[in-house]
């Protein structure tokens, strides 16, 4: 599933490790999610979503063939 | 299992308080035991293993995220996935070893004990957690 979390919390100017520690995970997990290693779970995807300022689909694309 | 992501307060990677305990109470047995039959030396190498363990667990998951995953760090929801993968790969594996031994052992004349009751426990478990979760989830 790709998505736009490195973008947004670059835009935003703040790190790995303190978008993190904002969501409760580990910075492994932030990292994982953003290269696409791991989907987050749909508490998890909607406190993201709601950090970086957007919306659950703004921020996960579905791959329309999976 | 709830993926419930943990307050902002907690630590976010530490390892399982009762993964260090146990490996202290671990320590501590088997330097009882070592001493009771007279191997101080062998007690106190069975001290400093556990100890040092209980150690990395406490202080590594700062630094390292496979220590918090090794110290059965449940705090995030990651983690809890990857434990439940390694779990399922780890018993998958399990049940083939029972499935090979439990035929080498009839093959060789036995019974086929424990192996056949091994499995039918894993087997009856197995089955028993999947109608009482197929209900609840």
């Amino acid at each position: 599933m790709r998505n736009e979390v490195r973008a947004l919390r670059l835009a935003r100017e703040i790190s790995q490790a303190e978008l993190a520690e904002q969501l409760g995970v580990s910075r492994q997990t932030i990292n994982a999610i953003e290269t696409g290693r791991y989907s987050p779970s749909l508490p998890l995807a909607i406190k993201l979503a709601r950090f970086l300022g957007r919306t659950v689909e703004e921020v996960f694309h579905v791959d329309e063939n999976s | 299992m709830s993926m419930r992501t943990p307050d902002r307060e907690q630590p976010v990677s530490r390892a399982n308080p009762a993964a260090i305990i146990l490996s202290v109470v671990i320590g501590l047995i088997l330097f009882g035991v070592a001493v009771a039959t007279g191997e101080v030396f062998v007690g106190i190498g069975f001290l400093a293993v556990t100890w040092g363990f209980a150690a990395l667990l406490h202080f590594g998951p700062r630094f390292s995220d496979t220590i918090a995953l090794v110290g059965d760090d449940v705090n995030d929801e990651r983690h809890v996935y990857i434990h439940q993968r390694a779990a399922l790969i780890s018993i998958n594996l399990l049940g083939f070893m029972l499935i090979g031994a439990f035929i080498v052992d009839i093959a060789r004349g036995g019974d086929g004990s424990p192996y056949s009751y091994m499995a039918l426990i894993g087997a009856v478990t197995y089955f028993s957690v999947l109608l009482a979760l197929g209900r609840r989830t």
